[in-house]
């Protein structure tokens, strides 16, 4: 595989798991600071050590890389306590239907982007919407705006970091944005 | 700031220089080493790019009009009838003028075609998405307030915006599917057309049969007659689109069956070389393009003899 093609298959099959991972992560880890950190650690850990073409679910290994994770830290941080090695979650290692149908339909990918431009500081939401919806270059959002091109910069790297945040983690919405949509028919999980 | 947040600043910081004006090739070969320093960089990057790159269909939201197209020379000749469609929950009802262009060297709308074995997404101004899938050649055009796809040969995935005032049509073949928002796939190979619904409601509209309304999980198979419907399970239909991603899921079924399916993405074609092969009932997850590792598979977990001849692969089950 090449690093186009790994790059592609994180993008495509791991990431939408984000949600998941968050969950799993946040049960079976007392210090909510780390969360994130621990997030990347596992991401980084997957895009590395992921065989894809002998993958029976991406979601079972996510998990399991998760779960080695918090037990190495566990053990690096001298944690005395049982809930680090025994109970941590059962991996449920449900359906890849799970991943492929958790794709979201344009409507609601649509919804869950406005969603997520909804929670942005007024002018790091500007400077999107400018980006994004009129199509405008850093230049033009920066005269149209009165300000410097590097604080349109600044504006945008801001920006991503909210917009990943909001869309990735927060699956749940997106999913009762599924349930809602009349036309949706797709059956999830345990059909 | 911990280690992984300091990253993430570093990440979005790139994305934002590489979405201004000034970007060029010492940049990118700076980016390219810094993710190469490490896959945390790697990742932390690639998340966000994919953030940014999805926000990409907030352009769906631009208040311009669908532009009226400058008027096409008619040169040749048309046949035209209204179709009625009946008032349905999902579908509103709207007297549509159907077109049928006869056959004719002017073909309308912005081509798009992928190779053997390729893979391409394309983003409508619309807020549609298409995947199209190996060796397929289509057409798209969204003037005068029409949204329309022709497509020639090959498979695409639709994933349409609800648009209730433009309804979306598909042109394959003798088949027309018309819907307002919703997925689903066509496949075309000549005049054999299949159109599969995942989601929200779809028209079939045949040149001699009476229309047919598409529920999810419905297929409907055409060879230039009347189509006929089967219903798949959610499970059957998740794998159907495993192609989505690049691989193909088989659940039980023959090694011919596989073999088939594989060479419509590879120039190396698999052959069977006896009835035994052929029967073998098998399942798993592949890479599509991959068929030297499916071959190898083959010889390795079940025994097969796989024996490479020029642009073809004969296998087969050894006689005892």
């Amino acid at each position: 595989m090449t690093g186009k093609e790994r790059d592609a298959w994180f993008v495509d099959q791991v990431l939408p798991l984000e949600p998941v991972l968050e969950r799993f992560l946040r049960r079976n880890w007392r210090d909510a600071d780390e969360i994130a950190d621990l997030r990347q650690e596992v991401y980084a850990r997957v895009y590395e050590h992921a065989v894809p073409a002998r993958l029976e679910s991406v979601q079972a290994f996510v998990l399991t890389t998760a779960r080695h994770l918090l037990i190495d830290k566990a053990r690096r941080g001298k944690i005395v306590s049982i809930e680090a090695y025994a109970d941590l979650e059962a991996i449920d290692a449900v359906a890849d239907e799970i991943g492929l149908e958790r794709r979201l339909n344009a409507r609601s990918e649509l919804r869950l982007l406005q969603a997520a431009l909804a929670l942005l500081p007024p002018r790091c939401r500007q400077v999107v919407e400018l980006r994004k919806i009129e199509g405008l270059s850093q230049r033009e959002v920066a005269d149209q705006m009165g300000i410097t091109e590097d604080t349109v910069e600044r504006q945008v790297s801001k920006g991503v970091r909210a917009l990943a945040d909001a869309m990735l983690k927060t699956g749940a919405s997106a999913d009762s944005a599924l349930a809602d949509d009349r036309s949706s028919s797709v059956h999830r999980g345990n059909a | 700031m911990s280690p992984a947040q300091r990253i993430e600043e570093q990440a979005a910081e790139w994305i934002a220089i590489r979405d201004g004006d000034q970007w060029n090739e010492r940049l990118q070969r700076q980016l390219d080493a810094w993710l190469a320093e490490s896959a945390l960089h790697r990742v932390t990057y690639l998340r966000l790019d994919s953030v940014w790159k999805r926000a990409d269909r907030l352009q769906a939201l631009h208040e311009a009009p669908v532009r009226p197209a400058v008027p096409r020379p008619r040169s040749r000749p048309w046949r035209a009838w209204l179709m009625q469609m009946q008032p349905r929950a999902a579908i509103a009802s709207v007297a549509v003028a159907a077109a049928v262009i006869t056959a004719s060297s002017w073909a309308p709308g912005d081509r798009q075609t992928t190779q053997l074995g390729e893979r391409k997404t394309i983003a409508l101004p619309d807020g549609s998405r298409l995947t199209l899938n190996t060796a397929t050649r289509m057409r798209t055009s969204m003037d005068g307030g029409h949204r329309r796809a022709w497509l020639d040969q090959g498979e695409a995935y639709f994933d349409v915006a609800h648009d209730p005032k433009h309804p979306f049509e598909v042109w394959a073949g003798p088949q027309r599917v018309v819907v307002l928002g919703t997925r689903f796939t066509v496949r075309r190979a000549g005049d054999r057309v299949q159109v599969a619904v995942l989601e929200g409601r779809v028209q079939v509209l045949s040149e001699t049969a009476a229309p047919l309304t598409l529920l999810p999980g419905q297929t409907a198979t055409a060879l230039g007659a009347a189509p006929t419907v089967t219903t798949q399970t959610p499970r059957q239909a998740a794998i159907a689109l495993g192609w989505l991603e690049g691989t193909l899921v088989f659940d039980r079924i023959s090694l011919a069956d596989a073999a088939a399916q594989f060479n419509r993405y590879n120039r190396k074609q698999l052959v069977m070389g006896n009835s035994k092969a052929a029967q073998l009932l098998i399942g798993g997850t592949f890479g599509a393009t991959n068929v030297d590792a499916f071959a190898r598979l083959l010889h390795s977990s079940f025994g097969l003899d796989v024996v490479e001849r020029g642009d073809t692969i004969v296998v087969r089950s050894p006689e005892n």
